[in-house]
């Protein structure tokens, strides 16, 4: 709609308030001064966007919606918005100016100090990148070092078996003997076995002990109540006598108790399973926690122990690596068992020679395990080291040095934990079993603030609801700190983080923004 | 508000979505509705004793007996204003006091004069008002007329059935009696009757039993509709607006006042509320009639048989035996036969007799027809901070946020959670700061803790339910074991509503308003998740005698609460899901816990017209549905739907998705914030059609017929209403939709879109394309409506903006008329005539304005920004308007031929003072 121009915008409001002509004169005239994006309809739809200019001399200049013009309501602390309503405002723009000019200069030495921090954290996270990369050098060297020595250790094993192959050839003849006997023993024993309890379930079952097992004797038997409807059909109990109405001993000493056998040796008493139905709050509640019990299981140890568990150890110092290569002396012990059973199963005794043969495979067979453990350890450690270097630590590292960190918040029923780049969890106060909220996913920052925000995702699934998550919201301060956590929504946390990390504004600069910016 | 979380550990265990039907009766569990709806059509036993008859001057009074019990009862019938008759049968002389639901009605009924016309040994014919009503006396039946037509007929099929109380050593000899009128069907199975009987004594349900102490006592009666094919009503039923044949086909529709966890659509099943009261329409004629009675009900309908049409009376009528006949068989588990015949003879009839005996819903602060937050739940002050402040950053209004049972604490209410909500009254006042407003949410089950200062008081007062042994009822609710208080005692309402002093419910302001959910009432261990039958109440009625009402004594004392606080002087808001018989006349209902789905979004519609006819006026649901978590499209459609019924709230599970706006993409933002400010724009228009509500009990939202009654096309529809007489919505509620079919109703109707000015003519459909912004609101042309187009943040700060006045011309392109009502929006003051009621008429080229009721009590300094005419065939060369304040003017004004649409600006006059403005040609 076309708006007729030369129009005293807001002349329509007036004609009736008389006396307060003069007083909206004045307004008008400073209110002719501000630009003013609209039309003659102010807060209508012919312009839902449209602004209000208040000058608030003495403070900063604001904009507000032309909705918030003359609804009684003091927007703005010059009053100008408010000109013509029935509301008393009062001007209090030096007051507030003054407050917020304080508040300004301290905020500013803050974030002064917050950039000074970044520019510091910024060279230790480049630092540590260099490191890293360092690192993950001596990791690829060491790589093809430990590759060669896996590679020489399992030719050295292999012949190292062969010898011992061939020795053990003529010893192998025995055993097979000996573990022939031994299973036609076992055979026997079974048998003997087998046909005590065909002997005993038969006197069981022939209650009239006519040595004749009948359908009658057995549906006597609840055993054999294969659909569970409470009684043992006629059908169910000629199953067991192959169809008939009878069976002699020694038919079912034969044949008979083989068919039997699965179903009368079952634990009938715990027979009728009826459905658990959970029935209470509590219920649910234990089920969850079963829940998180075991998707822990699936965890890393968390907190207290994880500086043993850290996929990756910032290279310090070299005794901290070489501590660490002697402390992983058992990593795969099944793998290590497996492997070794053969030999360690000396039940023959042999010569001398032989003897030798075997010690001297033993010993290869260990060595090559020894090589390759490390080369998996190397292989492994250059995975985990890429991956980090892979991370996005901000255009100048200055987010590095929160990984390896964790930060903690505790409100009245839970204890909140941060870790950077690596997982958040809660653990309620009392009980300290702990609940994966998330695992690090990425920025989610809005493409002009893209650190503002971190995403951290796939944690424990909700009882009827979605895998738990965490944006956390970062601000600049002069510390690491979460300041705040809450889960506004179901199973979706928002956590509140300052670090100097997000100090990106220069002091040289932050007057030219201060305007913009006016509230941080 | 919410689901049964206790039940939902059964349900959702693989998160089934939909009812669990095994929680709740069918009728075959159910031994009084086996026993009545298995009767046979036949002769009824029962029959008038003439020489008892009683004549007074308002009401005739008599005896029935039944023939194979020689049981007595005594009948009246009584004319009531407005034409209506009412008919009441109990026993004469019963061994325990039979419920009689009368504290439903809006006070005793007035009667009026009746006069017996004639009398002989078969019967008499009796007139009252325009109407006359022949009562048959063997067998006993009444048919009532409406006019000279004949409406209504009572026990013309014979399902009359009283069950007397009795004690139980008796053998059960009305089982014989009863059943069987000599017909030789019932003979032949009374071995399935005497099965029914056993029901009788003793029933059990699920792990639950029902002692029923005083047996058998259900009343149940036939109503055969005459000359009508549709009924409507009988609130609350997820389910077709036009009710549905249950007879044969499912089970029939149940009233009785359930927590129904993730209820389904489409089927007779309880649910929240109830409102024993249908209205038959036709062409020519609207009936209604209420079934007065609050302990649980089934109503079966089919329509007639061939034996069943009452063809004396067609061929008296149209000589004709095609006239359509819905037969209906009404039957509850205690009370009396009550029941109230509303003749008409049109729909707008109906409404306000309706409103003589339940009452209307008084009318609501402004703050409450417009749009509200709530969710399950705002977790504290910084939330609520949050949320108040992001619906001013993202422009959107918002009038009221709302505290689910979160905020309190341990769900003790009246109490706050000390570490959410440390300075209650400190959040409220933030809030109210700008105009808006809040809710808390109070239950009526009382956690059992004896430092919680409400309980223990009830404990000591003995204002509990009592069980059938006559201990305090201990039933499992949100805060555990809880005790329910008896609202059935007046003296416990008193005393309820005196918690809502300031001074009592700490925290509290009188900006803080009030929902009563949970009160079925709703007991997680009870049976059908409700209060066991055998409960004992206040004057040793038994929970089975008043099951539904419940709910409405529960508001009827907060309401009181609410005037109390302020002296009388503020209006009160309150919103209830369960609700009963003139449940209106306490503040607002919804719909209870819907599912965010586009069924869900399309029962709306049907469920609120059933409410809106049967008197339950400012009703909803919760926009976006309450369970799951809709997508943007169906949140938008939702928003869009809800902006355009009464009440206007959206609300969440506490398991779902943060839902507000600005959570959404911007499109999708701005979307729901049009949506919004759509209702804004119209709330003056809303405000005048509760007034009017209050005044005529016509509800705002309302189907199509009762504006054009014989418009046949209308009778079916469950997705096109009015809003008042002027606007017609059509919501989009299918996903995807690129276009919508809609039914323009009416001869000689002309319908303008409210976005283009498109122009529609009555009686035929269109196919309206929709885009995602599009909501199908159309203008009726010859009304005239005013709006507000200034958006506020919230409602109340809109008070003395500016009014456009939307003139759509009738067919013709000369007239238009329609009202406007203003007054302060929150006292009662308009009860002293401090308000404003114009009527604006466009006629000879001329918009005037003119008081209705005149009142020079209320002042505003609301004026006229704009009028828009649409349908206008010349452009005017002058806009004049005219005042007493200044005389003459000349005004701008532009004229679009494309659509006949005339914009006149700034006649800047108020809007309560005399003026015209003149088109000159």
């Amino acid at each position: 709609m076309s708006v007729p121009e030369n129009k005293p915008r807001w002349d329509n409001t007036s004609w009736y308030v008389g006396k307060r002509v003069y007083l909206w004169l004045i307004k008008y005239i400073i209110k002719t001064i501000n630009y003013f994006v609209g039309s003659d309809e102010p807060g209508t739809a012919a312009c839902p966007n449209a602004f209000f200019h208040c000058t608030n001399a003495g403070h900063k200049p604001k904009e507000i919606p032309t909705s918030w013009v003359n609804d009684g309501i003091c927007d703005c602390c010059d009053t100008s918005d408010e000109y013509n309503s029935s509301s008393d405002c009062v001007n209090n723009c030096i007051e507030l100016g003054r407050r917020a000019r304080e508040e300004a200069i301290r905020k500013k030495e803050l974030l002064a100090k917050g950039y000074n921090l970044r520019v510091e954290l910024g060279k230790q996270g480049k630092q540590k990148k260099e490191e890293y990369k360092a690192y993950l050098e001596k990791l690829r060297k060491e790589y093809e070092e430990t590759q060669k020595v896996k590679e020489e250790k399992e030719e050295m094993k292999k012949e190292a078996e062969e010898k011992e192959k061939v020795a053990l050839e003529k010893y192998k003849v025995e055993e097979d003997d000996k573990k022939h006997q031994q299973e036609e023993l076992d055979v026997l024993r079974h048998r003997q076995e087998e046909k005590v309890n065909a002997e005993n379930a038969f006197n069981t079952l022939d209650k009239n002990e006519d040595g004749i097992l009948t359908v009658d004797e057995l549906q006597q038997c609840l055993k054999f109540d294969q659909n569970r409807d409470g009684v043992v059909s006629k059908d169910e109990a000629m199953l067991f006598l192959q169809m008939k109405e009878e069976m002699e001993y020694e038919e079912f000493i034969s044949t008979g108790w083989m068919i039997m056998k699965p179903i009368y040796m079952m634990d009938i008493t715990s027979a009728p399973e009826t459905p658990v139905v959970h029935s209470s709050s509590e219920e649910v509640a234990r089920k969850e926690d079963h829940h998180i019990q075991e998707d822990n299981q699936h965890e890393e140890p968390v907190e207290g122990d994880s500086s043993e568990n850290e996929i990756y150890h910032p290279p310090i110092n070299e005794d901290d690596l070489d501590k660490e290569e002697f402390d992983d002396e058992n990593p795969h012990p099944q793998v290590q068992e497996d492997e070794q059973k053969p030999p360690e199963k000396q039940e023959p005794k042999y010569d001398e020679e032989t003897q030798k043969i075997i010690d001297a495979a033993n010993e290869a067979r260990e060595e090559f395990s020894k090589a390759e453990k490390e080369y998996k350890r190397i292989s492994d450690e250059i995975g985990n080291t890429e991956q980090v270097l892979e991370v996005d630590f901000g255009p100048n590292e200055e987010f590095f040095t929160l990984k390896g960190q964790c930060f903690e918040i505790t409100d009245r029923e839970y204890t909140y934990s941060l870790c950077p780049f690596d997982r958040t969890s809660q653990r309620p106060k009392d009980d300290g079993s702990e609940t994966n909220l998330g695992r690090w996913g990425r920025w989610v920052g809005p493409e002009e603030n893209k650190y503002s925000k971190m995403k951290y995702e796939g944690g424990v699934t909700c009882w009827n609801g979605p895998a738990r998550s965490v944006i956390v919201n970062l601000q600049c301060g002069v510390q690491n700190i979460l300041t705040s956590a809450s889960e506004p929504s179901r199973c979706e946390y928002l956590f509140e983080f300052t670090t100097p990390a997000m100090c990106f504004t220069p002091l040289s600069q932050m007057d030219e923004t201060e305007h913009v910016h006016t509230e941080l | 508000m919410k689901m049964l979380l206790l039940l939902s550990v059964l349900t959702t265990l693989s998160l089934v979505v939909g009812v669990d039907r095994g929680n709740f009766k069918s009728c075959d569990q159910s031994g009084f509705c086996r026993r009545n709806r298995n009767m046979q059509p036949g002769e009824s036993p029962y029959y008038l004793l003439m020489n008892n008859l009683k004549v007074s001057p308002t009401k005739i009074e008599s005896r029935l007996a039944n023939a194979k019990t020689g049981v007595l009862y005594t009948l009246e019938i009584s004319a009531l204003m407005d034409g209506m008759l009412r008919m009441k049968i109990n026993e004469a002389t019963p061994i325990r006091q039979r419920f009689e639901a009368t504290e439903a009605l809006n006070g005793e009924p007035k009667e009026t004069s009746l006069k017996l016309v004639s009398q002989n040994s078969e019967g008499m014919t009796i007139e009252f008002g325009k109407n006359k009503a022949i009562i048959h006396a063997n067998p006993f039946r009444l048919d009532v007329y409406s006019g000279d037509q004949h409406v209504i007929s009572a026990n013309t099929r014979g399902l009359m059935k009283f069950e007397h109380y009795r004690t139980k050593e008796q053998p059960k000899p009305e089982n014989q009696e009863q059943e069987g009128p000599a017909n030789q069907v019932e003979e032949e199975k009374p071995a399935a009757e005497v099965e029914d009987m056993d029901g009788a004594w003793e029933e059990h349900f699920k792990s639950h039993a029902d002692s029923k102490p005083f047996g058998p006592s259900s009343v149940g009666m036939d109503f055969s509709f005459v000359g009508f094919k549709h009924v409507y009503g009988i609130p609350e039923h997820a389910d077709a607006f036009s009710l549905k044949q249950t007879k044969g086909s499912t089970d029939p529709y149940r009233l009785y006042n359930l927590d129904v966890f993730q209820f389904e659509v489409n089927n007779p099943m309880a649910l929240y509320g109830s409102v024993p009261f249908m209205v038959a329409h036709s062409d020519i004629k609207t009936v209604g009639l209420l079934w007065l009675n609050a302990a649980e009900t089934w109503i079966d309908i089919e329509p007639a048989t061939q034996q069943s049409v009452v063809s004396s009376i067609v061929d008296f009528v149209k000589g004709s035996t095609q006239l359509p006949q819905t037969d209906t068989h009404w039957f509850s588990e205690s009370g009396i036969i009550d029941v109230f015949f509303l003749p008409g003879p049109g729909p707008k009839d109906v409404m306000k007799q309706n409103a003589i005996l339940s009452g209307t819903t008084p009318l609501p602060p402004y703050f409450s027809i417009a749009y509200h937050q709530c969710r399950w739940n705002y977790n504290d002050q910084e939330d609520v901070r949050n949320v108040d402040a992001n619906f001013d950053e993202h422009d959107i209004p918002y009038d009221v946020i709302w505290l689910d049972i979160e905020h309190t604490d341990g769900k003790k209410y009246f109490t706050w959670d000390n570490h959410k909500f440390p300075n209650p009254e400190e959040m409220i006042n933030n809030v109210t700061a700008k105009g808006r407003k809040m809710v808390t949410i109070i239950d009526p089950h009382i956690k059992r803790d004896s430092g919680y200062h409400i309980h223990s008081e009830a404990t000591s007062k003995g204002y509990y339910v009592k069980n059938k042994d006559g201990h305090d009822y201990d039933g499992w609710c949100w805060p555990g074991s809880s005790g329910y208080l008896d609202f059935v005692n007046p003296e416990v309402r008193d005393w309820w509503a005196s918690k809502f002093g300031l001074d009592h419910y700490k925290g509290s302001t009188l900006q803080l308003f009030t929902w009563n959910d949970m009160n079925e009432p709703s007991v997680f261990n009870g049976p059908e998740v409700t209060m066991h039958k055998d409960a004992k109440h206040y004057g040793s009625w038994e929970h089975r005698d008043l099951h539904n009402m419940y709910g409405i004594l529960m508001t009827m004392s907060t309401y009181k609460g609410h005037l109390q606080r302020s002296n009388g002087h503020l209006r009160s808001f309150l919103l209830s899901r369960a609700f009963f018989v003139g449940s209106q006349r306490y503040g607002a209902v919804w719909t209870g816990d819907n599912t965010a789905d586009w069924d869900h979004l399309r029962i709306t519609v049907p469920m609120l017209l059933s409410m809106s006819i049967s008197g339950i006026t400012f009703c909803g649901a919760d926009v976006g549905g309450f369970f799951m978590n809709p997508d943007a499209e169906l949140l938008v459609r939702w928003y869009q739907a809800g902006a355009f019924q009464p009440f206007f709230r959206a609300h969440s599970h506490l398991e779902t998705k943060r839902r507000e706006p600005w959570l959404f993409d911007a499109e999708t933002k701005q979307l729901i914030r049009a949506a919004i400010q759509k209702r804004y724009s119209l709330l003056p228009y809303w405000y005048t059609l509760f007034m009017e509500n209050e005044q005529n009990g016509m509800p705002p939202m309302r189907p199509l017929w009762m504006e054009f009654p014989s418009d046949q096309t209308t009778f079916d529809m469950d997705d096109e209403y009015m809003i008042g007489s002027s606007l017609l919505v059509h919501p989009v509620m299918e996903s995807k939709a690129t276009n919508v079919e809609v039914y323009f109703p009416g001869e000689n109707q002309v319908w303008y879109d409210v976005d283009n000015y498109q122009k529609f003519n009555g009686l035929e459909s269109s196919t309206i394309p929709v885009t995602m912004s599009k909501i199908p609101v159309f203008q009726r042309g010859g009304t005239i409506i005013a709006k507000r187009e200034r958006m506020r943040r919230s409602s109340s700060l809109s008070h003395d903006d500016p009014y456009t006045l939307i003139v759509a011309l009738d067919k013709t392109g000369q007239f238009a008329n329609g009202n406007l009502y203003i007054d302060d929006g929150h006292t009662f003051q308009y009860k002293q005539g401090e308000y404003i009621y114009q009527g604006f008429s466009f006629k000879k080229d001329t918009l005037t304005n003119h008081a209705l009721q005149g009142s020079e009590k209320f002042e505003t300094k609301a004026w006229l920004e704009k009028v828009i005419i649409i349908g206008i065939s010349t452009e005017p060369k002058t806009v004049q308007v005219e005042s007493h304040d200044f005389g003459k003017k000349n005004l701008l004004f532009t004229y679009k031929s494309s659509t006949q649409l005339l914009i006149i600006r700034k006649p800047a006059v108020n809007i309560e003072a005399e003026w015209s403005i003149k088109l000159l040609f």
